[in-house]
């Protein structure tokens, strides 16, 4: 956390390019897969991580910033509510999706059955629990880190993740 | 049954479907993005290490800084930060060049399909810009100079969509729906705008130019693909075109009727003002365009895109040039109104619920 606070300091107070590499090599990845899952195919996910990290450095270059996380968080959700405003959202997400099915990915990778069930599964929960579910085991992120992120109290994390946890599990019975 | 869930979650993790990316995608991307924010160029501040860090944050502890969540809402409310004061800026100002780099910016980072969309958004903005120059006597030498830039983004998203065409049809078609849209919203604004005709003029000609590109862009991707999206596309595409003609055609014979009115009650307006075509015959010439869009609209229902297309265009045309014409004879009657006396020409009360007009005493006698 310190690290990433000095990190921080550097951009906002000398415009260091390097520290924002930094902070990019630190929250791509978690950044990346929290957006996947929100939209229609990996590349509009690309580019709109991409946007994050613009949009991350424009606003930490002029203003102080406690929490590199959340800031990108939330720059996150707001550019996903926008994406989705006026667009003809019922086409785009059905040919992404079938583009991504024709993808080969499945022959490149071997990706079990098991594997894609869940994912499925994944897709149909809540949104909030699908979130906490990603942020804990596939980002492993700890619980402090998600409450820090999602502006939640730690023991609002846990509740989640429990209730999350069980709606998986009913759906994957179901 | 919960170890087992969580155990399944964690095999997800290098999963490409639930969200992993390779190190090529990460690299490629970091790589956009230090070009955008200049990170190719050699560091300006040597690194002065922590002390200076724990000097700014000691003296920061005391101040209290406010929570990201706040300061976001000042963002999203276009509060203090730089990029948001510069979004509202013009020509001229001192951040607007803050403005255009965050624009070159975002355009580095985009995809293929959303550089085409980018420029639609921007070449926007550049004629709200004129608009706004337009209507500041003290800014005018600004105003072509940014139309010439609403033109040249209009160029782009025109030429980025075509390069889309050759890489991905379906991104094509999904690139040219958002790109017509923005360019109605622009002509929108072309129309409510009242700073100059010359500007609306030279406006409307470019997007016109734009939006005829766009049409013919998705006609060419059907042609080549004839899947359904495209197809749809085309359909829409064509409605609005049959919508706006036929508004046109009703407001142009609505001109015709004021103007055939006012010869009508004016002998003297009508003896001035020069007709170069009989108003009977343009009166007949928008009909005609009428019977000319349902032949387009035939065309189009039997599948010939191009064709229909190509009809609705030359009905264009022909309301352009009936449209200018108008635009002479109306000039004329103000300018004649304008020049004669009040009482040389006067309108009465209805009689016998027609509106008369009335030739002075004065007139008669000089005749």
């Amino acid at each position: 956390m310190l690290r990433q606070k000095f990190l921080l300091f550097r951009v906002y107070r000398f415009q260091d390019t390097k520290a924002y590499g930094e902070l990019y090599d630190l929250y791509f990845d978690k950044l990346y897969r929290y957006v996947y899952f929100k939209m229609p195919g990996a590349e509009d996910a690309e580019e709109l991580t991409s946007e994050v990290f613009l949009r991350g450095w424009e606003y930490a270059t002029s203003s102080r910033v406690e929490n590199a996380s959340a800031l990108f968080y939330r720059i996150a959700r707001n550019l996903i509510a926008d994406y989705y405003r006026g667009r003809n959202i019922t086409e785009d997400l059905e040919s992404h999706r079938h583009l991504q099915s024709n993808d080969n990915l499945a022959e490149k990778l071997m990706l079990n059955e098991e594997s894609a069930a869940l994912i499925k599964h994944l897709r149909l929960l809540k949104e909030e629990y699908r979130d906490v579910l990603i942020m804990k085991y596939l980002s492993e992120m700890s619980t402090s880190e998600i409450a820090s992120t999602l502006e939640k109290s730690p023991g609002n994390v846990r509740v989640l993740l429990h209730r999350a946890r069980r709606a998986l599990r009913e759906i994957s019975q179901s | 049954m919960s170890r087992d869930i969580i155990s399944k979650l964690k095999t997800l993790k290098t999963d490409p479907r639930a969200g992993w990316v390779g190190d090529d995608v990460r690299a490629r991307r970091r790589a956009q993005l230090m070009e955008a924010i200049g990170g190719d160029q050699a560091e300006v501040v040597a690194n002065q290490g922590a002390l200076a860090y724990y000097r700014w944050s000691a003296f920061n502890f005391v101040s209290k800084p406010i929570a990201v969540g706040t300061m976001m809402m000042v963002l999203v409310l276009g509060g203090i930060t730089t990029v948001n004061a510069a979004s509202s800026s013009l020509p001229g100002d001192t951040l607007y060049n803050v403005k255009l780099v965050s624009e070159r910016a975002q355009l580095k980072i985009a995809s293929l399909e959303n550089k085409a969309v980018l420029h639609s958004e921007f070449a926007q903005r550049r004629l709200d810009e004129a608009m706004a120059l337009g209507s500041d006597p003290s800014k005018s030498e600004l105003v072509g100079p940014t139309l010439e830039a609403f033109r040249k983004e209009m160029e782009l998203a025109q030429n980025e969509l075509r390069r889309l065409q050759e890489a991905s049809p379906v991104a094509t078609v999904a690139a040219a729906n958002q790109i017509n849209k923005n360019l109605n919203e622009v002509s929108d604004s072309i129309d409510q705008d009242n700073s100059s005709v010359e500007t609306a003029d030279q406006a409307r000609d470019f997007t016109q130019a734009a939006a005829d590109t766009v049409v013919d862009i998705v006609v060419e991707t059907h042609e080549n693909t004839a899947d359904q999206t495209s197809a749809k596309e085309l359909e829409n595409l064509f409605q609005e075109e049959v919508n706006e003609l036929r508004a046109r055609q009703t407001f142009d014979l609505g001109r015709l009727v004021v103007i055939q009115n006012v010869f009508e009650s004016n002998e003297a307006v009508a003896a001035q003002v020069e007709v170069v075509t009989g108003l009977n015959v343009m009166e007949h010439d928008i009909n005609q365009s009428s019977q000319d869009i349902y032949k387009a609209m035939d065309i189009m229902a039997a599948g010939g895109y191009r064709t229909a297309f190509e009809m609705l265009r030359s009905v264009r045309e022909d309301l352009l040039e009936i449209e200018s014409q108008l635009a002479n004879i109306e000039i004329g009657i103000t300018a004649v109104l304008a020049e004669s006396p009040e009482e040389d020409i006067q309108e009465s009360g209805e009689v016998d619920g027609e509106v008369t007009a009335e030739v002075s005493e004065e007139v008669i006698e000089e005749s």
